[in-house]
């Protein structure tokens, strides 16, 4: 049986599980990453492997948890800050109300110093 | 092995040259064994070592008990009936032991004389 | 700048002020990171075509040979090492996530993590590749690597021909990152 079937959750496909799909041409645009997006690695990987706060098979299991939407949606290293966040919330050691108020504050910041910042939350679910 | 991620080998259900098919199970939560490789059989190539499962070190649990891992070949024309490649061409895929099991006619081979 | 460029500074924040992590950890992280490259893989290609016994070492012990260049690869995977010959031709791709031998070859491109390298090549790994400009002759076999669990794959790709006379630095540069994925075949005009 040729398991090409699209991922819609039915028979056990689940959002990240693609081989086989097809998703088209390889875009082979090469990007070099944003500091940001290199303190992200950097903050995860000693996260779970200095800190041991929990294994990178965590981190692979709270991004599979994302809806399709989402997961087809956000760059790779936003797949892993949600991952981070979520994590860090899961594991309590900090709570959703402090990272709500922190980025509130971050937020604020960027904006007296005149970047243009979202205003809209980061969803959780 | 020399690092501290695989252990050193403890007996095995299967050695390379053995017929396995992965399993087919409902799946709940965090799996390694990809979907379109699920109920497929393959052959052993080789005993990669002793590692801590996957399935359960993505809840916070240690990984135990910990689980054999091999490299397992599949023919290409196997996965793909309309596989567009050559008939040589082959896929390996890394699966953890307690997702093998003998296929059903390499059991019955087994248990005639 | 984005949300999540919002989210990963107050989590930096909240991790520095809770005495998780410091500014120092985090920078030291990105050097190691930084300082592993397809150039540093491409050192390690070099001297498996120069050094037989050596080839032989890292295709049995990645992680062993791999110190013998004070390559130290972490705890968080083993590392392989495919070779590729006039049978075979290798590719590595992997379709759950994106496991990739970082701390070889540093950050991996964009386009081994995105959904169209990730969902075609194992099911038409030769139309993947012709897209990459290689074309494997139907008397080779392609194999497929799918890196479900805790190893990373490296291609070690065949030496091309004519190059007998070059030195080390001089066969590592022929050597590209997508060379050491499959999806290039060195090549000396």
């Amino acid at each position: 049986m040729r398991k090409t079937k699209t991922r819609d959750g039915a028979d056990g496909r689940a959002v990240h599980d693609v081989g086989g799909l097809d998703f088209g041409a390889i875009d082979r645009t090469e990007h070099d990453l944003a500091l940001w997006e290199k303190r992200v690695d950097s903050m995860m990987i000693l996260l779970y492997s200095k800190k041991g706060l929990w294994t990178v098979d965590a981190m692979r299991r709270t991004i599979e948890d994302y809806g399709q939407q989402t997961y087809d949606k956000i760059a790779y290293y936003e797949k892993w800050m949600r991952a981070m966040r979520n994590l860090l919330v899961e594991q309590e050691v900090v709570s959703r109300a402090e990272i709500d108020a922190k980025m509130a504050e971050v937020a604020d910041r960027h904006r007296a110093a005149g970047r243009t910042v979202p205003t809209h939350k980061a969803t959780w679910s | 092995m020399s690092g501290s991620v695989g252990k050193p080998m403890r007996t095995t259900r299967y050695r390379p040259g053995d017929s396995v098919r992965v399993d087919d199970r409902d799946v709940a939560g965090h799996c390694r064994a990809p979907w379109y490789l699920r109920g497929q059989i393959g052959v052993i190539s080789e005993v990669l070592g002793d590692f801590r499962d996957p399935e359960r070190l993505a809840y916070h649990r240690p990984g135990v008990p910990r689980q054999i891992l091999y490299k397992v070949r599949f023919k290409q024309t196997d996965l793909w009936p309309d596989y567009p490649g050559a008939a040589r061409d082959r896929l390996e895929a890394d699966l953890t032991e307690n997702w093998l099991q003998a296929p059903v006619s390499a059991k019955r081979k087994a248990k005639s004389p | 700048m984005g949300v999540y460029e919002v989210m990963e500074e107050a989590v930096r924040l909240l991790l520095i002020e809770k005495g998780i992590l410091t500014d120092a950890e985090i920078a030291a992280q990105i050097d190691l990171i930084d300082s592993r490259s397809p150039a540093l893989g491409a050192k390690v290609v070099a001297r498996a075509w120069t050094d037989a016994a050596f080839k032989q070492r890292l295709l049995a012990d990645c992680r062993a040979a791999l110190m013998e260049m004070q390559i130290d690869i972490g705890q968080i995977a083993e590392f392989k090492v495919v070779e590729n010959t006039p049978e075979t031709h290798n590719v590595i791709v992997c379709t759950l996530c994106s496991c990739y031998p970082k701390l070889l070859l540093g950050i991996p491109p964009a386009w081994y993590k995105n959904l169209a390298y990730r969902s075609r090549t194992v099911v038409d790994p030769r139309g993947v590749l012709a897209e990459f400009g290689v074309k494997v002759p139907k008397s080779q076999e392609v194999r497929v690597h799918d890196s479900t669990a805790d190893l990373r794959y490296i291609v070690l790709p065949m030496r091309p021909k004519g190059t007998e006379k070059l030195d080390e630095p001089a066969l590592a540069a022929l050597v590209s990152r997508d060379a050491m994925i499959g999806t290039a075949i060195p090549t000396y005009a």
